[in-house]
Order: structure tokens, then C-alpha cells, then sequence
């Protein structure tokens, strides 16, 4: 019956969205005006006025009031049929009411290009919107991800045969997030495009429309989700990577259990998010003398990896450099008029027909923009070289533990390893004990 | 989840439910997303079909055009289509929300039912820490080392199997094929201009028609010697221009800016320039509502237009209507809008681009060049904002252009715009353009004066230059005077006060009121005086000794730019319409 279930749902989630790429193919087409023949004339297109600014301040409070109870309920009342209906809450508002957007994960463009381009002017409520769940991680870790986020939410509610990703497979998939985190401040930085939103894959389900690539991504992310808990972010949010790395100093950390550890491992599976770590043991000596060996080979390697990595970056930089816009156009109208294709294409037509601009300065401004993009892909190509060399010196360290614990770079406080707890429930018991005897 | 002997026929009747619910709304998911399927598949094979068919009447329709059978027919298609795309809009939208209702209803109960089947975990009892810790870590080291080796082997595939962008932009060209590039043809000679009518007020800035045989009366009622009347656009207080057989206009509103080409045969518009918006909108100057969004007239070579408007854009177009460039000038500061018109000399196109006060050092003179649009020169002036076009005359020591702006009357070599000499004779905001008549430039200091001054050579008098002569009486604010050789006149703004005096010393000659509002500048035509008042009305005067009234013809609509003349022809832009005024045969 359960399988049933799970097939359904699969089956559903794949019709989904080919359903609504059928309406989104629609939404897509261009509805011509009718062809009058009395001399009406057509009214002038209207633009309406932009959303009163009153609703974007509404979603800072929102956001600031779910964080402070998304805190309360995962530190103070550890209960995670409550964690779990702020989740939907935060799925219901600031995805389908409002439509995922703005959110703090594409807020990190915004902010990236406000840093960078002086004329790019950012509004307070995307700064707060972005810094908020940050600052809040710096003391109690990843709230925001169990509780406010629609992105994940909408990822949480889908996990129905949760299947755990071994910790190696897990280690190397992060690195994604890391690259994707990159490119984001690559091309937003350089005005290309904000790729975040640009290929968020949910934002389609909240709006009810999208383009047929951006449903399938987002349907075959939801369809993974089913037996691989979040997979977007726990291996591509670049938000995630912030938080995560904010979480790991954070002064209040999420306890498995409210009292020490009896190791009675219960709740060893029950993150599937792979966020519980186990006690460590002790190591041999001979362990020990290994990994201080691998130690100082990957010290000495890292300048190495970064190295390499700028070098890797730099020689991409032109291919990188394509995904601005400028760059295509320059791209194609050379090929163009070095015959090298033939025909035009509706962009280069365009550029053409307008003529504001001359090959000449076209050219220029896209010799520019790939010397931003040489130096940029140099920079994110030694940022991933550190990335790399960084998580081999960590996973070169032994740490040190006697207890099951969660790792505060990700957890997700979404609050299902309470629930296994036996201190936790001994913990429920005396509170309900306290509560009886204080009515009675 | 944790349960008891006691709780687990109530549990398990919940769970059951729970899975119901679940197949339930998900068999009613699957047939909403089977419904939306059947429909689009229907609608999109439906429609396009009946597009195609509407386009294919559209085409037929256009060689036959009578054809009430096929108009029938399309507007029934037509309607039929809208219909059924609003249909599935509908559809869709409704059957969307309930699709989302039931999948919201649909996981919470596999939620719940998942929750409510969850047992204890039953972990085994031997468990080697430090093994699996270790071996976890050396494993993660090994997969991040490979993960860092495939990422850097993707960037390596990539630069050799995708294609960078072209980042050196040399194009290669065969030496024995050289690359075709359209010749711009060199600038008309003085003869080609005279016969044309290429700037403000005609050859020279003057007002002065090359041509007599230009009709002394009309009916617009009757159609006599209205050769044809073709409405523009949009509004502008541009006068038009002449060459061959084109009749050039601008228009403009806030949002746009066009240049007009008219067939001047027919008055067929064959073709609208629009001039894109560059850094600046009509949102970012000041603009008198008097002076509109096109209040300077534009100007030709017979090679290209160029024309310019308030917010600084200059743009030039191709006979063909083809824009060739569009630059900016940088943000005006002026008061009213800034009108002066364009001037051609050469392969420039001069601007006065007087802003702000005269210290403030926004005031240029600019010549752009023709093919390119790139400044050839520029000259800084230190006058205030005007809205006066500059004359370029001919002088025994060469061309020379001058200007009016208050404080100075300034003269400037035209080639590159050297200042020549300036005479601080100039006050008030002026609009009236200069003249030159006999040897002397007439310039006017709006109710105050006309002064007239003898050009010099470069780096002959000063500031305190001494006049000709001075006048004092019926000085105009915005229409330019006009010469005929013996006698300047000049005509005022409000009640058409006309007055003339003798060119030679500035006395006075007569003085007449015509009525009637005027701002566009008189035209001589042989012998004959030709005026627009505001009104709506021309007046033929002759030119003498003392006022004589030859007619007075109505237009139906009002005018307030100057007439431009060609080979028996006078074209008048009225509010609405460009006149062309001629004899018919």
C-alpha cells in the first residue's frame, strides 16, 4: 500500500509537470490583437503600478516573526509536528502567495551586484531579507532552512521514502553548491543574469508557469526528493553554503538530545539529510600517524589546488564570458560577418535593425566584459580549488566525539531526530508531569 | 513512531484512512492532469490550425480585398479562436487550483500515513566506531580529490569541445577581396543648395525664397493652389525642409521622437524615423509646454536628414529612412526646451547647444560629423541658453558662422570652430535668429534692439565692437527679421506688429498692424511679403515703402513654423496637416 502510495505520487509529480508545461507553453505564445477595420484605435498598453511596498515589508516581518518561532519551537519546545507546520506556512506564504520571490537564496545577487556596481542600487528589504536568516544562523544555525524556507518546504512535504546518501557520495555532491554559488557571483557581478532565479526549479510551481525546462527541473528535483531528502539544498543551494558555513560558529547549536547521549543510536538514521554524525572512537596510532602525514601533504597541496584551479579558470574564462548576453551578440555578429554562419538569428537582427550601436563599440564593450570575466573566472576557479583543498584538509583532521550529534552545518533544525530521542521523550514526560501537577 | 498494544487498532484505522485519502486524491489528481492533457492536446492542435487559416484569408484578402465571403469568414475564425484560447485560460487556471488543493490534501495524508506506520529503528548491537569513521573520512578524501580531478577535466574538455567566445574580433579579409563599403557621397555645393531648401528658414538662415513663382492665393475650401494636405503625426513646431523631392518634418510626444519624410509630389508620408531615447527623457530637462517635443526644425545635405529634439538627441537617417546614427549630447539646462535648429556645412552638422548661464560652462558649439555622428569639433561658449539658429556667411575673409546668445554676438570659422570675433552687444533670452543683409549682421536683443554689425576678420575687434547702427522700435521676441535688400523687417509676436526700417542706416520706414498672433518668421518671395499668423491665416504684403495688403487667405488650422519653398511650391506645417501650396499645373 505504502509503495502504491510512493508510485502515485511519482507518477503524479512526472504528469505534473508536463501538465503545466502545457499551461506555460500557452502562457508563452504572443495573443495577436484582432485586426479592426472601423478605425478603432487600440488602447496604449498598460503598465500596472508595481506591488505597494507595504507587502515587501510585510515579508520581512513575516520572515522575521517565522524565524523567531521556527527558533523557539527547535530549541525550546523541541517538537517537530510544530517545526513542521511553520514549514508549510512559510511553503503557503512566501511560495505560493508570494511566489517565491524575493527570497534571501536570489537576494545573494542582488546583494553581489549592489557590492560591485555602484549604479546598481539595492532595496533595504532585499538587504534585510538577505542578512536576517545570516545573522540568525550566527547564533542558533539553520532555522531558516527547517522552518522559513519555501524552497525547501516544498522539497520537506514531497520525502516520503527517505534513502541515506553515504557520507562519501555526500562529501564530493556539496561541491556542487560551492560552483553554483561561484557562478552566481561570477555573472552576477559582471550583469550577465541572475542565475539563481533564473533556473530556481520551484519558482514555476509557485506561479502556476514556466518554461518546460524550468518545470522539468523542478519535477525531476521533486521526484528525486522522494528518497533523497532536499537534494537541492543539501548539493546546490548557494544559499545554503552561507549558512552552512555561518552554522559551523554558531553560539546555540541543535541538540539530538535535550540530555547526554545514552548511544542507544535510534536517531542514527533518522536524519535524511545526513546531518547526524556518530561518536568517532579512538584512533590507533597508526591512524593517527597517517593522517598527519596526509595532513602536511595536503597543506603543502593546497596553494597547489588554488593554483591549479586560477589556471583552470582563467583558460574558461572565454567560454564563461558567453553566458553574457553582450558577449553572444558580439559572438555572433562576428561569426557573422566573418561568414563563418550564415543567416541571423533574432538578437544579432535586432541589433542590426536599431543600429544604436556600432559593430565597433559592440566589440569593444564585449572585449571588456570578457576581461571582467578573465579575471573573475581566474578568481572562481582558485575559490573552487580552495573548496576542494579545504574539505581534504578537513576530512584529513580526526575529530573528536563520544556522542551522536548534528552537525551544525547541516542540520536543517527541521526537528525529526528529537522525535527518536529517549531523553527527549523523558524530557516530554516531565514536562507534562510538571504541567498536571501544577493544574492539579 | 513509538506505539502501544492499547493504541494500535485506533492507529492502524488512522494510517488506512490516511492511504485512502491519499489514492483518492491522487486517482483525482491523475485524472484533473489527464482532463488538462485531453484539453491542451485539443487546443493545440485546434488553434493553430485555424491561425494558419486566418493568415492564409489575411494574404487573400489583401489581393482581393472586397471579398465579403472571405471578411465573413475571417471574423468568425476569429472570434471562434479567441474563444476557445479564453477557454482554456479558464480551464486551465480553475483545474490548476483544484489540482493544487487536492496534491496539498494528497501529501498530507502520505505524510500522515508515513508517520503514523513508523516504527523503532532496531540498530544491530556491534558497531566499530572508529572503523567506520575512518574509513568514511578516508573514502570522502578519496571522492573529493576525484571530485576536484573531474571538475578540473570537464574545464579542460570544455575549452576543447565548446566554442569560447571570439575575444580578438579581427576580421580576416583576402587582400584581393576588399571589403565593399558603402561610399558616403561628398557634401552639395553651394549651387545644389540654392536650389533646395535645407535648413531654418532656407539657404542662408535667411528667409528669402529663390523662388517667384510661388502662388499669392489659395482656398483651402476649394482646393486652389492646394496642391495636397497630409497630416503628420505628431506635434511639433519644426518648420519643414526641402530637397529634390522630399519634404522633411519632425513630431514628437513625450515618449516619442520621428522624422518624417514626405513624398513632395503627392504629400505621400513615405516613411517615420523613430530616434530611440539614449541616456535622457523628457523627464530629465525642462520644457515649456509652448516649445513642444520637436520645436527645432531639422536640416539636410541631400545626402542624409539629421534632426534634433529637446533631450539632446541628435539622429541622422538615410533618404531611405534607414537611421544611420543617434548620439546624445549630454543632459540640456534650458530654460524653455532647447530649439535651435540644425545647420549644415560641409560634412558637419553644426549645433548651438547654448545651456544654463553664461559662466556655467554648459554652452557649446558642436559639429558632429555626417557619416558618423562623432564630433569633428567643439567650442566652448560663455553665454547663457538661447534658442537662435546660426547663420553661415560669406565674408571676404572666409566663412564665417554666427551666432546670438546673450552677451555676444560671436563669429566662428565653421571648419573648425575657431572663434573669429564677438561683440558684447546682446541682451535678454533670445530667440530671433540673426540675418545677413548687404554686408551686415542683423541680430536682435528680443524687445530691446536690432543692431547691426559689419563682420570683421579673425582677431579683429572686441567686446566693445562698434555698431552700425541701433534700433529700438517694434522689436520682435521670437520671429527672425527679414531682409530685402533695401528694408529689414520685422514682425512682433502679439497683434502682427510689422516694422520696417532702412537697411542701409536703420531709419525708420512704416509701421503697420496686421493682427493676429505671430511666431512663425517672415519669407520674402520676389516682391512679396509672406506671413503665417498663429491663427491660422497667410497674408501677402508687398515689399515697399509703405504697407500694402496684396490677400489674406485662411489655412483652417493654425501654424506657427516658418514656410519652406521649392519650385513653385510652398510647404506649411499647420497643426494638424503639411500644406503644400502651389499652382496646379
Amino acid at each position: 500500500m505504502r509503495r502504491t502510495g510512493i508510485i502515485l505520487l511519482t507518477a503524479l509529480i512526472i504528469s505534473l509537470f508536463f501538465c503545466f508545461a502545457a499551461g506555460a507553453d500557452t502562457g508563452a505564445l504572443r495573443f495577436p490583437p484582432p485586426d479592426f477595420e472601423s478605425g478603432y484605435e487600440m488602447p496604449a498598453t498598460e503598465t500596472p503600478p508595481s506591488a505597494s511596498d507595504i507587502y515587501e515589508y510585510l515579508a520581512v516581518i513575516v520572515l522575521a516573526a517565522v524565524l523567531g518561532l521556527g527558533t523557539y519551537f527547535v530549541f525550546t519546545k523541541r517538537k517537530r509536528k510544530y517545526i513542521w507546520g511553520l514549514m508549510i506556512f512559510s511553503l503557503a506564504f512566501f511560495g505560493f502567495w508570494r511566489r517565491g520571490c524575493i527570497c534571501p537564496v536570489g537576494a545573494t545577487q542582488n546583494i553581489t551586484l549592489t557590492i560591485f556596481d555602484q549604479g546598481y542600487a539595492v532595496p533595504v528589504v532585499v538587504i534585510i531579507l538577505f542578512l536576517l536568516p545570516l545573522v540568525l544562523s550566527l547564533f542558533w544555525g539553520r532555522i531558516f532552512c527547517g522552518t522559513a524556507c519555501p524552497l525547501g518546504a516544498i522539497q520537506d512535504i514531497v520525502l516520503l521514502k527517505p534513502l541515506s546518501v553515504p557520507y562519501w557520495l555526500e562529501v564530493p555532491l556539496r561541491l556542487l553548491g560551492y560552483v553554483y554559488l561561484g557562478m552566481a557571483v561570477l555573472l552576477a557581478v559582471t550583469g550577465a543574469g541572475f542565475i539563481i532565479c533564473r533556473y530556481d526549479p520551484f519558482v514555476s510551481f509557485f506561479r502556476f508557469s514556466g518554461s518546460l525546462g524550468a518545470l522539468m527541473l523542478g519535477g525531476a528535483f521533486l521526484v528525486v526528493g522522494i528518497f533523497i531528502g532536499r537534494p537541492y539544498c543539501r548539493f546546490l543551494c548557494p544559499y545554503g553554503i552561507l549558512l552552512r558555513h555561518l552554522s559551523r560558529i554558531s553560539k546555540w547549536k541543535v541538540k539530538i538530545s535535550s540530555d547526554e547521549c545514552i548511544q542507544c543510536r535510534l536517531c542514527e538514521d533518522s536524519c535524511p539529510f545526513g546531518a547526524i554524525r556518530q561518536p568517532t572512537g579512538e584512533a590507533s596510532g597508526e591512524e593517527l600517524a597517517r593522517r598527519k602525514k596526509m595532513l602536511a601533504v595536503s597543506i603543502v597541496l593546497l596553494p597547489i589546488i588554488v593554483f591549479a584551479g586560477g589556471l583552470g579558470g582563467a583558460r574558461i574564462s572565454s567560454l564563461l564570458a558567453r553566458a553574457h548576453p553582450d558577449v553572444r551578440l558580439a559572438d555572433r555578429i562576428y561569426r557573422e560577418e566573418s561568414g563563418e554562419v550564415a543567416g541571423t538569428t533574432d538578437q544579432s537582427e535586432a541589433f542590426r535593425s536599431t543600429g544604436d550601436q556600432s559593430i565597433e563599440s559592440l566589440y569593444e564593450l564585449s572585449a571588456e566584459i570578457q576581461a571582467t570575466y578573465h579575471q573573475g573566472s581566474r578568481l572562481l576557479g582558485a575559490f573552487l580549488g580552495l573548496v576542494v583543498a579545504a574539505s581534504l584538509i578537513r576530512h584529513t583532521v580526526r575529530r573528536r566525539s563520544r556522542e551522536y550529534k548534528a552537525d551544525p552545518s547541516d542540520c536543517l533544525a527541521c526537528g525529526r531526530c528529537f522525535e527518536l530521542c529517549p531523553n527527549e521523550r523523558l524530557r516530554r514526560q516531565r514536562i507534562k508531569e510538571e504541567e498536571d501537577l501544577r493544574v492539579g | 513512531m513509538l506505539e502501544n498494544n492499547s493504541t494500535k487498532k485506533r492507529t492502524f484505522q488512522s494510517w488506512q484512512a490516511a492511504i485512502f485519502i491519499t489514492c483518492l486524491t491522487g486517482l483525482f489528481s491523475l485524472f484533473l492532469i489527464g482532463f488538462l492533457s485531453v484539453r491542451y492536446f485539443h487546443y493545440s492542435h485546434t488553434l493553430p490550425g485555424q491561425e494558419r487559416r486566418i493568415e492564409e484569408i489575411k494574404s487573400e484578402l489583401g489581393a482581393a480585398p472586397g471579398n465579403e465571403a472571405l471578411l465573413q469568414e475571417v471574423r468568425e475564425l476569429d472570434i471562434l479562436t479567441r474563444s476557445i484560447r479564453f477557454q482554456w485560460y479558464g480551464v486551465a487556471s480553475r483545474a490548476g487550483y483544484l489540482l493544487l488543493f487536492n496534491l496539498a490534501v494528497m501529501l498530507t495524508a502520505a505524510q500522515w500515513a508515513k508517520k503514523r506506520r513508523e516504527r523503532l529503528p532496531a540498530p544491530s548491537s556491534n558497531k566499530k566506531y572508529d572503523e567506520e569513521y575512518d574509513s568514511a573520512a578516508a573514502m570522502s578524501r578519496r571522492t573529493v580529490a576525484g571530485a576536484g580531478i573531474i571538475l578540473g577535466g570537464l574545464m579542460a574538455a570544455a575549452t576543447f569541445f565548446l566554442n569560447p567566445a571570439v575575444d580578438d574580433y579581427v576580421i580576416e579579409v583576402a587582400e584581393d577581396e576588399p571589403v565593399a563599403k558603402k561610399e558616403f557621397p561628398g557634401p552639395p555645393d553651394r549651387e545644389e543648395i540654392g536650389l533646395n531648401w535645407p535648413r531654418f528658414r532656407g539657404p542662408g538662415g535667411l528667409g528669402v525664397s529663390q523662388f517667384e513663382n510661388i502662388p499669392r492665393e489659395w482656398d483651402v475650401e476649394t482646393g486652389d493652389n492646394i496642391l495636397w494636405k497630409s497630416p503628420v503625426p505628431l506635434d511639433g513646431q519644426g518648420s519643414p525642409i526641402v530637397w529634390d523631392d522630399k519634404v522633411f518634418l519632425t513630431g514628437g510626444t513625450e515618449t516619442e521622437k520621428q522624422v518624417y519624410c514626405y513624398d513632395a509630389l503627392d504629400g505621400e508620408l513615405l516613411w517615420t524615423g523613430d530616434v530611440p531615447e539614449l541616456n535622457v527623457s523628457v523627464s530629465d530637462i525642462e520644457l515649456n509646454i509652448d516649445t513642444g517635443f520637436a520645436p527645432a526644425t531639422p536640416c539636410t545635405d541631400g545626402r542624409q536628414v539629421y534632426a534634433i529634439f529637446p533631450t539632446g538627441d541628435v539622429a541622422a537617417f538615410d533618404f531611405n529612412g534607414d537611421r544611420q546614427w543617434v548620439v546624445n549630447l549630454g543632459v540640456p539646462d534650458n530654460v524653455y526646451g532647447h530649439a535651435s535648429s540644425l545647420v549644415g556645412y560641409g560634412n558637419t552638422v553644426i549645433i548651438q547647444y547654448d545651456n544654463g548661464q553664461a559662466d556655467d560652462d554648459q554652452s557649446w558649439l558642436i559639429a558632429l560629423d555626417c557619416e558618423t555622428g562623432d564630433t569633428v569639433w567643439r567650442t566652448a561658449r560663455d553665454v547663457m541658453n538661447s534658442w537662435t539658429t546660426p547663420i553661415i556667411i560669406e565674408t571676404q575673409y572666409g566663412d564665417q558662422l554666427i551666432t546670438s546668445s546673450e552677451p555676444y554676438l560671436i563669429a566662428y570659422n565653421p571648419q573648425n570652430g575657431e572663434e573669429l570675433w564677438r561683440a558684447d552687444i546682446l541682451s535678454g533670452e533670445i530667440a530671433p535668429s540673426p540675418i545677413y543683409a548687404e554686408g551686415l549682421i542683423l541680430a536682435i536683443s528680443p524687445y530691446v534692439a536690432m543692431i547691426a554689425v559689419e563682420p570683421s576678420g579673425p582677431g579683429e575687434g572686441d567686446d566693445n565692437r562698434e555698431v552700425k547702427w541701433e534700433i529700438d522700435r517694434g522689436i520682435p521676441d521670437i520671429t527672425s527679421p527679414l531682409s530685402d535688400g533695401e528694408r529689414v523687417y520685422m514682425l512682433g509676436t502679439y497683434g502682427g506688429a510689422l516694422s520696417v526700417h532702412y537697411l542701409e542706416d536703420g531709419r525708420p520706414a512704416w509701421q503697420d498692424y496686421i493682427g493676429g498672433d505671430f511666431y512663425a518668421s517672415p519669407s520674402l518671395v520676389g516682391d512679396s511679403i509672406y506671413l503665417f499668423c498663429a491663427e491660422g491665416a497667410g497674408y501677402i504684403l508687398a515689399a515697399g515703402d509703405e504697407y500694402e495688403l496684396l490677400g489674406q487667405y485662411p489655412l483652417g488650422e493654425q501654424v506657427q513654423a516658418s514656410p519652406a519653398f521649392a519650385e513653385g511650391r510652398m510647404y506649411v506645417r499647420g497643426e494638424e496637416h503639411l500644406f503644400c501650396i502651389g499652382y496646379s499645373e
